[in-house]
């Protein structure tokens, strides 16, 4: 196969892969029970969110534990709209995102502004996500602490997306989850993905390459807020309520993120694969357990350290680092080990700037390497690879 | 009669917000990690309290030397760990670290003591009756011992040489080390010390607090804003503006409502940051 | 070539996990059943009729969960000793278990479990917002509920046929209202003041809502501090503070049983009220083993049971045999529950969910067929319990005296500031 042929191939292997994905969770879960699929719908209800969160770490390297609010807004919005004026939720799934953003705003400017790095951002946007409950209780249209109920309507129609089985649930969560794997897929490609990365790597030769930092940096934010909502809309009008604490208690403000950070930002896909196995091994857990009080926060926090001391990466960034060192001489990858030189197409590393962010790095997926942390330390002069 | 009232409760409990914003102060500045589990430690001096009294009937005070070289050790290895991830895979490590640290003894705590929360009514040692209300002595030994401890790390961090080299790691770790200085043992040490302090604090506030699993969360937030608002590393600040921060909640409190207690951390970071626009930095 | 290994292998795992895990996950979330009168998956048997138990088993509301289950399961246990349900040919009640966690999002997860283990009624919830999703499914599907603990007036507000409450936020202010009363009259209060706090949650705001509502009736009680705190709030000074502020005659808190508890140590220790009485929802044994003699004075809303008729003697034996202890907290309810259910099923003499909920709308529960109250009990229209009971007691000097209802009455209201 020659060279532009096997590019050609390769650019829509992610897509061909994707559709499959999306064929199994369309027709796989009918075989399922009921309780099967509550399961299924909790877990690509947290991967939705927990792409939400990858996709703000993964691309700029921020740690926000504000996405749970966003969510929040999916799930009030698509409840209070379908109360008061009827409409449906499926047009919720579009306006819930432009609220999302609106509101992510100035999230956005302090999380930015922070600066500090990752751990400070951590703090703040906890912050934020713990002060917004009380807001959300002061707001009196919003059902205060008690939240909003769904009206059940006497008849049941398609367009106020409440079905008797859940398998349509899922088969939604799964064709947003696959459209946002898509989106994400797309971005990295893309020349977004290109200035995301170099921002990530180094900010200052990015902002001296041209790249506008500020706005792009709100922009991402507020892209991963928009991917949040919908989540919660779709889960709202499952459970046909909302409420502050089913989306910003103690523990779902900490269950997306653990479920992000297992999955890891290195690839699209990995929440998906973190939430699938967290929420079945919770379910596993608990069974086990009987009735343990804690199983779930224990659950989720083993799981979290285990991947800690092990995975730091979380599964898909092992999975990364793996496929990288199996194929170091292949790929376009900017190598993480040595100097730094990407060694296929014309990408060339110089000190310190990625020159390559006007396009001539034609390796497109393997880019997404580079968006990953490695070991390489900063040695004057040459770039590392993010 | 009223204020006089929220005023003393504030002061109290500003005092012993102090006490953990001083320990996560000195982690922050001066072993550089932002230990995200610090007010979870917290937590575990307040159930190690709790079940000292309940099942063997010791008294918090005589809990306190054990729990000492308990935090000690403990704080040594999670030091350890921090290190070593920290270390390895940069800053996000430590915040990885920090966040399974709190997750894991959320989760623990739960498992081990219930949801439910706890009182510890049975420590009484008396009162002292201003502004109409008696103020139970417990709350006052334990704001007294705040304060001593907090001012004995100040003292201990500015004038002897232990202190001269945690600060000299502080402001610049290689140098620091060019002069000397095992930075590796000073961070070490930082750490441990932070996580001493907060479980001790712990301990002292067990018998007039209702205990939860998850209070390490609330611990932390008010901690950061104490931290961000005094300075990062600043542990008379830390001191000041835990008892700031402690008067202005109960005053909003019992003026206003108790959510407010929930939005001044978030009122103090965006204050801070309209007021200084720069970055956060040590 | 480059994307597509990696990918196509992480979409391999990414199935064979999840399809993995779907194909056992027909056994999750069935918990075993509970002590007596169960025997494992008995639902294909011809001779037993399910009942599912949808409940918070762990998490912050197991506590009250323990006893619903025993008291469920000492209710089956006496009607299969009794010969099961006579209209099915002696087909014994087996109990099945759902854990809902205490989390709500659950409550639609556990519910399509129970409803694909074959559950032909349900009993159980003790959080509102569970109870609400839970019950949506179960409606769909036919299947009766008889809720305990989601005690939120919007549960029977959607108009179920077929979900039931044994008591509502309204019952219980109802309750708290008489008690009032019963205050104002023996203190000879005129115009009765108030101190209250209200836990803001949806339990607390219900409450508050409800009560209120009784109270703008003849506006007898006037409200004169009200402070909400949130969920969560474990350092109640301000609260108390705010309470004895106005110096009120009578000090209410609407929030949970610990909040009660966290208050009466304020106010005995630090604030010093001179209010008559204190009204919450703590819980006699747990408050009085904390406070020790810190609880005296302090009022206590009570559903066990008084008298000794044979009913509650057998229920009180089965439900050692079930548990090993006495009964306390909920075990009243769960064996009301089943023991409705189990009148239900009789009466339809069907499984079908229809034909039961219709059976518990109409059924009687009185000495006959198993109550153990000393009043006999039907099911409202809506679905709610009429008239529930409730009796109130008082630590007099560390001992737990009945103070109402008349019929019960053991000694009068002492004032809580001593």
């Amino acid at each position: 196969m020659n060279k532009r042929a096997a590019e050609f191939v390769s650019s829509y292997q992610g897509m061909i892969a994707l559709l499959a994905l999306l064929v199994v969770l369309w027709f796989a879960p009918s075989a399922l029970s009921a309780a099967g699929l509550s399961t299924l719908v909790l877990a690509l209800f947290y991967a939705i969110g927990g792409v939400s969160f990858n996709f703000l770490y993964g691309s700029l390297g921020i740690f926000s534990l504000a996405q749970p609010v966003f969510i929040a807004v999916g799930g009030y919005t698509s409840i209070f709209l379908f109360n008061r004026f009827g409409v449906s939720p499926w047009l919720s799934l579009l306006i819930a995102p432009v609220i999302a953003a609106i509101l992510a705003l100035p999230v956005a400017l302090v999380a930015t502004r922070i600066g500090g790095g990752a751990v400070l951002t951590a703090l703040v946007t906890l912050i934020i996500a713990e002060a917004v409950t009380p807001i959300l209780i002061a707001i009196t249209p919003l059902g205060g602490a008690i939240g909003l109920y769904a009206k059940s309507p006497p008849v049941i129609t398609f367009g106020d997306m409440q079905f008797a089985s859940g398998l349509t649930y899922v088969r939604i969560l799964a064709v947003i989850n696959v459209l946002f794997i898509a989106f994400w897929m797309w971005w990295k490609r893309s020349r977004f993905g290109l200035f995301t990365a170099a921002i990530k790597d180094s900010p200052e030769a990015a902002e001296a390459a041209g790249i506008a930092n500020g706005r792009l940096r709100l922009s991402v934010f507020l892209i991963a807020a928009m991917l949040a909502a919908p989540a919660g809309v779709i889960f709202a009008q499952y459970n046909l309520l909302t409420s502050p604490d089913i989306f910003l208690g103690g523990t779902a403000l900490f269950q997306i993120i653990t479920i992000a950070l297992v999955g890891g930002a290195a690839r699209p896909w990995g929440s998906l694969v973190g939430a699938l196995l967290i929420v079945y091994v919770a379910q596993e857990v608990s069974n086990l357990s009987g009735s343990n009080p804690a199983a779930e926060p224990v659950t989720f926090a083993g799981v979290f350290v285990i991947m800690v001391l092990i995975v730091p990466r979380g599964l898909s960034g092992t999975w990364a680092r793996v496929v990288a060192q199996r194929r170091p001489d292949r790929g376009g990858a900017l190598s993480a080990i040595g100097d730094g030189t990407a060694r296929s197409g014309s990408a060339q590393a110089h000190s310190g700037t990625v020159s390559a962010a006007g396009g001539t790095v034609s390796a497109g997926s393997e880019t997404s390497v580079a968006s990953e942390q490695t070991d390489a330390q900063v040695v004057p002069g040459q770039t590392r690879p993010t | 009669m009223y204020f006089g009232q929220l005023l003393v409760l504030g002061l109290l409990d500003g005092a012993v917000l102090s006490l953990v914003a001083t320990g996560f102060t000195l982690v922050l500045g001066v072993g550089k990690i932002a230990n995200f589990a610090h007010g979870a430690f917290v937590a575990v001096g307040m159930y190690l309290g709790y079940e000292a009294y309940v099942a063997w009937h010791i008294s918090p005070y005589l809990t306190l030397l054990p729990a000492l070289v308990f935090f000690a050790l403990i704080g040594w290895a999670v030091a350890e760990v921090f290190e070593q991830r920290g270390r390895k895979v940069g800053e996000v490590g430590e915040l990885l670290v920090g966040l399974a640290l709190l997750l894991l003894i959320n989760g623990l705590l739960e498992l081990f003591f219930t949801d439910n929360p706890k009182t510890l009514s049975g420590v009484n040692i008396g009162g002292v009756g201003v502004f109409g209300i008696t103020i139970q002595l417990t709350q006052i030994v334990a704001g007294i011992f705040a304060f001593a401890l907090a001012g004995g790390l100040h003292v201990f961090i500015h004038t002897s040489r232990w202190g001269r080299a945690l600060r000299a790691t502080a402001e610049d770790p290689t140098v620091a080390g060019l002069y000397g200085v095992r930075v590796p043992v000073a961070q070490r040490a930082a750490v441990t010390l932070s996580i001493i302090v907060a479980g001790l604090a712990g301990v002292m506030i067990a018998p007039f607090t209702v205990l939860t699993p998850d209070i390490g969360t609330t611990f932390l937030i008010s901690a950061f804003a104490v931290v961000v608002l005094g300075g990062i590393g600043n542990t008379q600040g830390a001191v000041l503006a835990g008892l700031f921060v402690g008067v202005v909640d109960s005053l909003a409190a019992g003026y206003l409502s108790s959510y407010w207690t929930t939005l001044t951390p978030l009122i103090i970071i965006l204050g801070y940051l309209l007021i200084r626009p720069g970055r956060v930095t040590a | 070539m480059t994307a597509k290994r990696p990918f196509i292998a992480g979409l391999g795992a990414a199935c064979v996990l999840a399809l993995a895990a779907c194909s056992s996950s027909g056994s999750t979330s069935a918990s075993s059943t509970s002590g007596t009168g169960s025997a494992s998956n008995a639902s294909t048997s011809t001779k037993s009729v399910t009942v599912c138990e949808v409940t918070d088993l762990s998490g912050s509301q197991d506590v009250l969960t323990v006893s619903e289950a025993g008291g469920g399961a000492a209710a089956a246990s006496i009607i299969n000793a009794a010969g099961g349900i006579k209209s099915l040919g002696g087909a014994k009640i087996v109990i099945k278990k759902f854990d809902t966690q205490s989390n709500p999002t659950m409550g639609s997860t556990e519910a399509n479990a129970a409803v694909s283990a074959g559950c032909k009624a349900i009993f159980g919830g003790e959080i509102t917002d569970t109870v609400m999703a839970g019950t949506l499914v179960t409606h769909r599907s036919g299947i009766p509920w008889v809720d305990i603990g989601g005690i939120g007036d919007a549960v029977h507000e959607r108009g179920f046929n077929d979900v039931f409450q044994l008591l509502t936020t309204t019952s219980l202010a109802q309750g708290y209202m008489d008690e009032l009363q019963q205050v104002a009259t023996q203190f000879h209060l005129s115009h009765p003041t108030i101190g209250l706090s209200v836990s803001d949650t949806t339990y607390g705001q219900d409450f508050y809502t409800a009560w209120t509502k009784l109270n703008s009736a003849t506006h007898q009680f006037k409200v004169v501090s009200n402070v909400s705190y949130p969920l969560g709030t474990t350092d109640l000074s301000s609260v108390a503070a705010r309470m004895v502020s106005q110096k009120p005659d009578i000090l209410f808190n609407m929030g949970y049983p610990p909040d009660g508890i966290a208050l009466t140590s304020l106010f005995k220790k630090t604030f010093h009220t001179s209010a008559v009485a204190f009204f919450s929802t703590a819980e006699a044994p747990v408050a009085m083993s904390q406070l020790g003699s810190l609880a005296d004075g302090q009022l206590f809303e009570n559903t066990a049971p008084p008298g000794t008729s044979a009913n509650l003697s057998a229920f009180n034996s089965a439900y050692k045999t079930a548990t090993g202890q006495a009964p306390a907290i909920e075990a009243w309810e769960g064996y009301t529950a089943v023991a409705f259910i189990g009148a239900a099923l009789e009466k339809a003499g069907s499984t079908s969910g229809p034909a039961i909920a219709a059976a518990l709308h109409s059924v009687t529960l009185n000495s006959s067929n198993g109550d153990i109250y000393p009043q006999d009990l039907t099911f409202a229209s809506d679905g709610v319990l009429n008239t529930p009971p409730t009796y109130w007691q008082q630590d007099q000097a560390g001992k737990l005296l009945f103070v109402a209802p008349a019929s019960l009455k053991q000694a009068s209201l002492i004032s809580y500031a001593g």
